[in-house]
């Protein structure tokens, strides 16, 4: 029975082992190692408000 | 789903013919004229279910997207009655009437309400805050019904029958979760449908997204459908959806409306991540030409052909942007008028003041009376290039567009939406993104919008056809009166956007071609029952038949291809409803 992950293992060995792979062989791997990255970053929003009476 | 009754060399007729500037698509809009005329008699008909759904099949299926789409769409926004026609709301236009007739009341010390006819900026030291309207009722007239484009998607139904629990949601970390959500039903039986038919088939889809607050936003649109050599008219239905969407409860819409109609079958599915049982791999294709809308057609539907034989399942949606404004010859910036504008409107860091984004990523601020969102209308810009310009007209200010570089932009609703004129340059694209992507948890979609010169007439044909209507081409551009119509030249929706991937695209566009062909889903319906190797089998299959056709054909992809993961339900008759 076909899965996503054991078509991405075949594909992968394939790429592995140095065989050439088509386009949407390689956009189906993109794709489920995009799902497996971590965020190594955090978005935050940040604002600066400089104190008028600072220079007084 | 009906008995099959045409094969491809039907659907290929099929297309040419409901496709742009096709006799049936002629016919229809020609079989609207005096339902539109009669509404134009009689407003208030606007009201009547049938003009409401033939407005609801219309006007989605135009432009992909676009602010229009907005308005149509989206529940966030303004929508004038159930959200399908353009301009300002009834109970708006009835507020602002009331304001201006106790304004005007003999006696009353308020000072009388300029029209918008005059020049009144800048705005006044003094001047009061008010509600951010203004009172220009006679507009109602030169906004309705916009942005008319072709787009003609064909839904290849899947068969593949799964019972597995739908749980799955595409997590966005910093951003909104949103899933996609697609349905294939029919009307057809023994003949096609009639437009009306059309419009009772999909009118409880569109009351029940307009009526679950899952929904983000949705399109129902008319399109052809087939499975095997069957063809059929069908229902092209997308929405964007939060994590809490029940598909079961919109299943059961489905199954309703397949029993109602008397068809075989009809199918649901949502995105899921790669993980999620029986998920299947959809994949997402951008072609660009130089061809004819016509041409780009027929490639796609060579490839219905290919897929078809090969067991694949796909719909296709067709853009053509050839006559986009940003092929207009790009004109030298007029400094000065930037510089005057600047001056005029001044600057403002928060784009839900912004009228437009200037070429150095600057926004002119259009929150004229002191509020926290835009105020003014874009047309304003007007007054800096036409002497005695009416205030009416959006001519000028699509001429400005051109001269300054300024992209067109509403950032004060939940979708952030840019039209632009002129070619972007990276500082604007930069700037809209950056919007869009450090505040995702405020809008649900990004669009980037092409204004195309030419006013659409439901007599003619549409956009991308001989028989359209072009207008103002060119140096006549600032003559227009209406708004022009608009081709989403980019969209996203739950994901961050990507201003390398935009400016390539347009850069495509120049390079490659101005037609695009877009392949969504193309996946194997029986995906789970095959084995992995035979899965792949086929994938690689498709793989080189696309590239030979695209060879022969002269097509060339945009970018990489684009995967995502569905999960689809396949309801049949006897068994399911």
């Amino acid at each position: 029975m076909a899965t996503v992950k054991g078509l991405y293992d075949l594909i992968k060995a394939d790429k592995d082992a140095g065989k050439p792979i088509g386009p949407l062989e390689q956009a189906i791997l993109d794709a489920v190692e995009k799902e497996k990255e971590k965020p190594t970053t955090k978005e935050v929003d940040v604002s600066f408000v400089k104190n008028k009476n600072e220079t007084n | 789903m009906p008995a099959p009754l045409l094969g491809l060399p039907a659907l290929l007729q099929t297309i040419a013919t409901v496709g742009v500037g096709g006799a049936i698509g002629y016919k229809a809009q020609k079989d609207l004229q005096p339902y539109i005329k009669e509404l134009k008699k009689s407003p208030e008909d606007m009201d009547t279910p049938q003009l409401k759904m033939l407005r609801a099949l219309l006007l989605p299926n135009q432009a992909l997207a676009s602010e229009l789409k907005d308005m149509t769409t989206s529940k966030s926004v303004g929508l004038t009655g159930e959200g399908q026609v353009f301009g300002p709301r009834a109970e708006d236009i009835e507020r602002e009437q009331e304001q201006i007739k106790q304004v005007l009341k003999p006696g009353v010390s308020k000072p009388a309400v300029e029209p918008i006819t005059k020049e009144t900026f800048p705005a006044e030291p003094e001047q009061k805050p008010e509600p951010p309207v203004q009172p220009e009722i006679e507009l109602k007239n030169k906004e309705e019904f916009p942005a008319i484009t072709e787009n003609k998607p064909i839904i290849f139904e899947q068969r593949k029958d799964e019972e597995t629990a739908l749980i799955g949601t595409k997590a966005i970390e910093g951003g909104k979760e949103v899933k996609d959500v697609t349905a294939g039903v029919s009307a057809q039986k023994d003949v096609v449908p009639s437009l009306l038919e059309q419009s009772n088939l999909a009118m409880p889809i569109k009351k029940f997204f307009e009526e679950d607050d899952q929904v983000v936003n949705y399109k129902i649109g008319d399109t052809v459908g087939a499975y095997g050599d069957m063809v059929e008219r069908s229902l092209d239905i997308e929405a964007n959806v939060k994590p809490d969407f029940n598909i079961d409860k919109f299943g059961e819409v489905i199954k309703q409306r397949a029993k109602a109609f008397d068809q075989d079958a009809a199918f649901v599915a949502e995105s899921v991540p790669s993980d999620f049982e029986g998920a299947n791999v959809g994949f997402e294709l951008d072609f660009g030409s130089n061809l004819k809308m016509q041409d780009a057609l027929n490639f796609a539907n060579l490839l219905s052909e290919t897929a078809t034989v090969d067991g694949f399942t796909f719909k296709v949606k067709n853009l053509d942007s050839s006559g986009a404004s940003i092929y207009l010859p790009q004109t030298e910036k007029d400094l000065e008028l930037i510089e005057k504008s600047l001056k005029r409107f001044g600057t403002t860091d928060d784009i839900g003041k912004a009228g437009f984004i200037m070429p150095d990523g600057k926004m002119l601020n259009f929150s004229m009376r002191g509020g926290n969102f835009r105020d003014t209308e874009h047309r304003r810009v007007g007054f800096l290039t036409q002497e005695g310009y009416n205030g009416i007209d959006f001519g000028p200010m699509y001429d400005w567009m051109l001269k300054t570089g300024g992209i067109r932009v509403t950032g004060n609703a939940n979708r952030l939406f840019a039209e632009v004129a002129g070619k972007p340059n990276a500082a604007q694209i930069k700037k809209i993104t950056d919007e869009y992507n450090q505040n995702r948890k405020k809008y649900d979609s990004l669009i980037i919008s092409l204004a195309v010169p030419g006013e659409e007439d439901f007599g003619k044909g549409g956009f991308g056809t001989e028989q359209f209507d072009v207008r103002g081409y060119g140096d006549n551009l600032k003559n227009q009166e209406l708004r022009l119509p608009n081709e989403s030249f980019y969209e996203i929706s739950g994901e961050r956007a990507d201003p390398g991937k935009i400016m390539n695209k347009l850069k495509a566009a120049d390079i490659v071609g101005k037609t695009f062909t877009g392949l969504r889903q193309l996946n194997i319906p029986e995906f789970s029952d095959l084995s992995n190797e035979k899965a792949r089998e086929r994938i690689k299959i498709i793989q080189n038949n696309i590239a030979d056709i695209s060879e022969q054909s002269g097509l060339k992809m945009l970018d990489k291809p684009n995967v995502k993961f569905y999960n689809t339900k396949v309801y049949k008759k006897g068994k399911d409803y």
